[in-house]
C-alpha cells in the first residue's frame, strides 16, 4: 500500500474512546475487562464462609461481629479481552478512491489501537482465497508499532470465501472478532448473504462477539457510469457489457441498498454488530458510528 | 402536405445504416469494478423491463436520424395544401390538338405543362368532383364527376399528344351542356388557340408561345413522259424570323438530295430536287419502301411538321380490260385513268383473253360465265335476262357470285337517276340525269349504292366483294346524256379510283384523325397497321373491311395484308403549324373568362422548405452541443 495509512489525524480522538464488550471474559491474562473468575480487583463480587487456607486479610470482620461467623469477601477478577481482527484482502478490496484497502487497514489499526490502549490482546488475520495469514498476539501500547508494520505489509489480491477462510482461524477463548470486508465473495447477492450468515453463526458458535465493518468505496455507493462500457470483475475477470444509463445506476443503487440491509438484518439476527463504512470517511465518522451502535464508548 | 419530388425518399435507406453503426461500432471501454454480481443483478432487472434499453442512451443516434429525415424532407420540397375547393364541380379541359405538341420551355411541350398544372390543381384542391375532357377535332370525356384524385390524375396523365387539327369549340359546347346541371362549378381550359367561352365560368390558361417554326406543307412528285420523276416540296415559315435551312430528301430511308432554302416569316418557298431517273423510279416502285420523305434540317418549336411523305403508287403498272362491243363513251371515260394501259376485247373473244392479268375488268352489256380470280370488276348494264331469275333457283357453285352481286328488282322504261353522297360521287353532289331502260337493283349487303332511280331503286352500287371491288350500273351509257356532261369524266375518275387504286386503303394521304377504311384484298384474313412509332394494330377482315382510327400522329403508316404492303401518309394539319397565331378568348358579359399563363389554383401551394431547413440547422447545433458535452 503506497498510501500513508496512519497519520496524525488518525490518532486524534482514538485515545478518547474505548471498545465495549458484552461478553464476560474467561481465561486469559489479567486485564481491564470483567471476568467470571474471582480475583483481586477492587470490585466486590460476593461473600463466602471462611475455610482454612483463605487469606485472613479478606475476612469481613464487621460481618463476623454481627453474625459470629467468619466470612471472606470475594472480588471480580479482571481479565484482558481477546480481539481477532480479520481483514478481507481479496482483489475486490483494492478498489476505489480512496481505496477500500487503505480504509480497511485504517479500521483494523483503529480497532487495534483502542484494544491495545485498553490493555487487551489483539490478533490480526488477513484472508485471501482459502489462505489465512495470522499474526502473533499483540499486547500493550508498544505492540501497536508491530500492528502498523503488519498491516502495512498486507497485499490485496485473489478471491475470497469468507466462511471457508475464517474456519482456518483458531478461536481458543471467548473474545471479539472484527470482520473488515466488502462482503463481495460470492457470485450473487443471495450467496453472499448466505456466506455472511454462515460466518457469523460460526463465530457466535465459537463464543465470539462479532463486529462487521462493511467497507464500500464511493464509486460503489454512488456509481457514475455513462455510455456503453464493459464492467470487469476485479476478482474473476468476467466482463459484463452494459449501456450505463441513469436508470441502470438507480437500479444498481436499489440492489446495493437491499444487499446492505439484508446483511444488517442477518447480523442483528445473530446479535452481531454491523457498521457500513465508506472508504472516503475519516476515523471520526467511524467513531461516531461506533458510539451510535454501542460498540464504542467515551471514557 | 405534399412533395414536389419523391426521389430523395430513397435516401431513407441510410437510416438503418446509422442504427447499425451505433449498434455494431460502439466503442466499448472496459472498466474494472470490485464485484460484478450487483451490476449483473441490476442489469438483469432492467433488461426484463426494457428490451430496447440499448437505445435509451443513444440520443446522438436519434438526433442524427432526425437530421437525416429532415434533410430528406427538405430535398423532397414539401408544401402545404389542403385548401378546400370553392367549387363543387371542376371541369378540366385540355387541348391535345397538334399545336399542343410544340415546345413550351426547355424540353417541355405545351401539353406537358397543361397536364402538370392540371394535376397540381387537382392535388391542391380538395372536395371537388372533377370531370376531365381532351379536345382536338372532337371532345373526349375521359372521366366524369369523380372525387377520386388518383383516378382523375391518371386520366389527365393519359391524355396523349396528337397531330389532329382542332379547337375547343366542341369541348366548350359539351362543357356548356354539362355545366347546366352544376351549381358551383369552374371550367379550366388549357389551350394555345382561340376559344369562344360563352355562358360558362371558365378560366383559360393560354399556353401559346411565339418562336421559330418551319414546316414542309407538301411533298409531291410528277412523272414526265420520258419516265423521269420531278419532286418538289413547299416550305412555309411560321416563325418570327427568317428561316435558313436545308431540306433533305430521302427515298425510303436513304438520303437522295439536299437543297437549301431561305424563307421570310409568313412566306412560303418551293424547293425542287434533283430529278429521279426512270430506271431508278421503277426500281423504287419494285422495292419495299416506295415513298419519299422530305425533312427540314433545323430544329424548331414544332417537330411534327418538319417531315412530309409522298407515296409513289406506280399506277402505270396496272392494266384495264374493257369487254364491250362498241362503247366510245366508255373508252373515252377510261382514259382518265392516266398512264394505265387499257386493253379492249370483244365479247366473243372473251374466252381467249386472260382476265387474271388485269387489275380491272369492265364488262359492258354482257354477263361473263366466270369472273377473274382476284381482279376488280365493273358491270355496265348487265343483261336483264341473265339476272332476272337468279334468286328463284338454287345456284350452282360456280354461279353463286351472280346471286351475290345481282339482286334484280325491276326494269323502268325511263327514270331520272340521282347521285347519292359517297366517294364515287365526289364533287357530284345533287347531280341527276335522265335515262331510258334503267334496271333497278336491291343493294347487296357488301355494297353501297351511288345511283338511285326516282322511284328509289338502286341502279349503281360499289363494294368489296370477297376481297375485290365490284361496281354495277344498271343502264346503258348510250341511253343517257350523262356521258356528254362535264360530270362524266369526274364520275369515271372517281369510279376507277375507288375500284383500282384504293384497294386496300382508300387513298394515300389522310388528315390526322381521319378514319382509314381497310379493304380486304384477295383471301387475306387480317390486316396489320404499323404506325410511325412502330406500334402495331391488327384488324380482322372477316366482314371484308375494317376501319383504322389511330391516325393520331402525322407520319408514314404501313398496312400489311396478306402478301401486300401498302403505305399511306398522315399529314400534319397546316393550321396547327402557325405558332404566331394570336390567341383570342371571347366570352359573354355575365361570366368572365380569365385568361392566364399560370393556373391560379396552382399558385396557392405554400412551400415549407425553409422552415424544415431552419429546424435541421437547430437540430445540428443541438447535436453538436450534446456531442461536445459528452467529450
Amino acid at each position: 500500500m503506497e498510501e500513508k495509512i496512519f497519520d496524525q489525524d488518525f490518532f486524534n480522538g482514538l485515545g478518547m474512546v474505548k471498545l465495549v464488550t458484552r461478553i464476560t471474559m474467561q481465561g486469559g491474562r489479567s486485564g481491564m475487562r470483567k471476568s467470571a473468575a474471582k480475583g483481586s480487583s477492587v470490585e466486590f463480587a460476593d461473600f463466602r464462609e471462611y475455610v482454612p487456607g483463605d487469606d485472613i486479610r479478606r475476612i469481613d470482620w464487621n460481618t463476623y461481629g454481627r453474625m459470629d461467623k467468619l466470612f471472606v469477601k470475594l472480588f471480580v477478577e479482571e481479565r484482558e479481552a481477546y480481539y481477532s481482527i480479520i481483514t478481507d484482502t481479496s482483489a475486490s478490496m483494492d478498489f476505489g478512491v480512496p481505496g477500500k484497502n487503505v480504509c480497511a487497514a485504517r479500521l483494523a489499526g483503529a480497532v487495534s489501537y483502542m484494544a491495545l490502549n485498553n490493555l487487551d490482546r489483539v490478533r490480526l488475520s488477513a484472508i485471501s482465497g482459502d489462505k489465512v495469514i495470522n499474526s502473533s498476539d499483540f499486547t500493550g501500547r508498544q505492540g501497536f508499532n508491530k500492528v502498523m508494520a503488519w498491516l502495512g505489509g498486507m497485499e490485496f489480491a485473489g478471491k475470497t470465501d469468507l466462511y471457508k477462510s475464517i474456519k482456518g482461524i483458531p478461536f481458543n477463548q471467548r473474545g471479539v472478532t472484527v470482520i473488515i470486508s466488502d462482503l463481495f465473495s460470492q457470485n450473487s447477492t443471495d450467496e453472499n448473504i448466505e456466506n455472511i450468515t454462515d460466518t457469523i453463526r460460526y463465530l457466535r458458535y465459537m463464543k465470539q462477539e462479532v463486529l462487521v465493518l462493511h467497507v464500500l468505496s464511493p464509486e460503489e455507493m454512488k456509481p457514475g457510469l455513462e455510455g456503453t462500457i464493459g464492467l470487469e470483475d476485479a476478482e474473476t475477470g468476467d466482463i459484463l457489457r452494459v449501456t450505463a444509463t441513469s436508470h441502470l445506476c438507480r437500479q444498481y443503487k436499489r440492489v446495493l441498498d437491499r444487499f446492505m440491509s439484508r446483511a444488517e438484518e442477518c447480523a442483528k439476527h445473530y446479535q452481531a454488530h454491523y457498521i457500513p463504512v465508506c472508504s472516503n470517511e475519516n476515523v471520526d465518522t467511524f467513531i461516531y458510528k461506533g458510539i451510535r451502535s454501542g460498540q464504542l464508548e467515551n471514557f | 402536405m405534399g412533395f414536389v419530388r419523391l426521389w430523395p425518399a430513397l435516401l431513407a435507406v441510410f437510416i438503418p445504416g446509422i442504427i447499425l453503426l451505433y449498434l455494431l461500432k460502439q466503442k466499448v471501454l472496459n472498466q474494472k469494478i470490485s464485484a460484478l454480481n450487483l451490476w449483473r443483478e441490476a442489469y438483469e432487472n432492467i433488461q426484463a423491463s426494457t428490451p430496447w434499453e440499448k437505445f435509451r442512451n443513444n440520443i446522438l443516434m436519434y438526433m442524427q436520424i432526425a437530421a437525416l429525415v429532415l434533410l430528406i424532407t427538405a430535398l423532397m420540397s414539401p408544401y402545404i395544401t389542403g385548401r378546400s375547393s370553392e367549387y363543387s364541380n371542376v371541369l378540366v379541359l385540355i387541348d391535345n390538338s397538334a399545336s399542343m405538341s410544340g415546345i413550351y420551355s426547355g424540353e417541355e411541350t405545351k401539353l406537358d405543362v397543361a397536364k402538370e398544372q392540371a394535376a397540381e390543381y387537382v392535388s391542391n384542391n380538395d372536395g371537388a368532383r372533377y370531370t376531365v375532357m381532351s379536345a382536338s377535332n372532337t371532345a373526349d370525356l375521359l372521366i366524369s364527376g369523380s372525387s377520386d384524385k388518383g383516378r382523375v390524375k391518371d386520366a389527365i396523365d393519359n391524355i396523349e399528344a396528337t397531330d389532329i387539327p382542332g379547337s375547343l369549340e366542341n369541348a366548350i359546347s359539351m362543357a356548356q351542356s354539362l355545366s347546366d346541371a352544376w351549381k358551383h362549378y369552374k371550367v379550366i381550359a388549357f389551350t394555345d388557340s382561340s376559344a369562344n367561352v360563352q355562358n360558362i365560368n371558365c378560366e383559360v390558361v393560354d399556353l401559346s408561345v411565339q418562336g421559330e417554326n418551319g414546316a414542309i406543307q407538301s411533298l409531291s412528285h410528277t412523272v414526265s413522259e420520258d419516265g423521269t420523276v420531278k419532286v418538289m416540296a413547299r416550305v412555309d415559315n411560321y416563325g418570327i424570323s427568317r428561316l435558313n435551312t436545308d431540306v433533305n430528301l430521302y427515298i425510303g430511308k436513304k438520303l437522295y438530295d439536299i437543297q437549301s432554302v431561305t424563307t421570310e416569316p409568313g412566306e412560303s418557298s418551293t424547293v425542287y430536287f434533283k430529278d429521279i431517273a426512270a430506271g431508278k423510279y421503277n426500281s423504287i416502285l419494285a422495292g419495299d419502301m416506295p415513298y419519299l420523305m422530305a425533312e427540314l434540317n433545323s430544329k424548331d418549336m414544332l417537330a411534327g411538321d418538319n417531315i412530309a411523305y409522298d407515296i409513289l403508287n406506280g399506277e402505270s403498272d396496272e392494266k384495264i380490260l374493257l369487254v364491250a362491243s362498241k362503247n366510245t363513251f366508255l373508252e373515252k371515260g377510261l382514259k382518265v385513268s392516266g398512264n394505265r394501259t387499257v386493253d379492249k376485247v370483244l365479247p366473243k373473244d372473251l374466252q381467249a383473253a386472260d382476265t387474271n392479268e388485269y387489275s380491272l375488268v369492265v364488262y359492258d352489256g354482257i354477263m361473263p360465265d366466270s369472273i377473274p380470280e382476284d381482279g376488280n370488276i365493273i358491270f355496265i348494264n348487265p343483261p336483264v335476262s341473265k339476272i332476272k331469275n337468279l334468286g328463284d333457283k338454287k345456284a350452282k357453285e360456280e354461279d353463286k357470285w351472280k346471286q351475290d352481286i345481282f339482286i334484280y328488282s325491276k326494269k323502268s322504261k325511263s327514270s331520272i337517276v340521282k347521285t347519292l353522297k359517297g366517294n364515287v360521287t365526289n364533287y357530284l353532289d345533287g347531280y341527276s340525269f335522265g335515262c331510258l331502260d334503267v334496271t333497278g337493283f336491291k343493294t347487296p349487303k357488301w355494297a353501297k349504292s351511288f345511283f338511285e332511280t326516282d322511284d328509289k331503286f338502286t341502279t349503281g352500287y360499289l363494294g368489296n366483294y370477297n376481297g375485290r371491288m365490284v361496281a354495277v350500273t344498271g343502264f346503258d351509257l348510250h341511253n343517257t346524256d350523262f356521258p356528254l356532261q362535264t360530270e362524266f369524266p369526274i364520275f369515271m375518275y372517281n369510279l376507277l379510283r375507288e375500284t383500282m387504286s384504293a384497294r386496300i386503303a382508300d387513298k394515300t394521304i389522310y388528315n390526322a384523325g381521319e378514319a382509314v377504311s381497310i379493304q380486304k384484298k384477295g383471301k387475306a384474313e387480317k390486316a396489320v397497321v404499323i404506325k410511325p412509332g412502330g406500334g402495331k394494330e391488327t384488324y380482322s377482315l372477316d366482314k371484308g373491311t375494317a376501319v383504322f382510327t389511330g391516325t393520331l400522329k402525322a407520319g408514314l403508316y404501313n398496312i400489311k395484308e396478306g402478301g401486300d404492303n401498302v403505305y399511306f401518309t398522315v399529314s400534319f394539319p397546316e393550321d396547327e403549324s402557325d405558332v404566331l397565331k394570336e390567341t383570342v378568348i371571347t366570352s359573354d358579359n355575365k361570366n368572365t373568362a380569365n385568361t392566364t399563363k399560370k393556373l391560379s389554383g396552382v399558385l396557392s401551394k405554400k412551400m415549407v422548405v425553409l422552415p424544415v431547413l431552419v429546424l435541421l440547422l437547430i437540430l445540428l447545433m443541438a447535436e453538436w452541443m450534446v456531442y461536445r458535452k459528452r467529450l
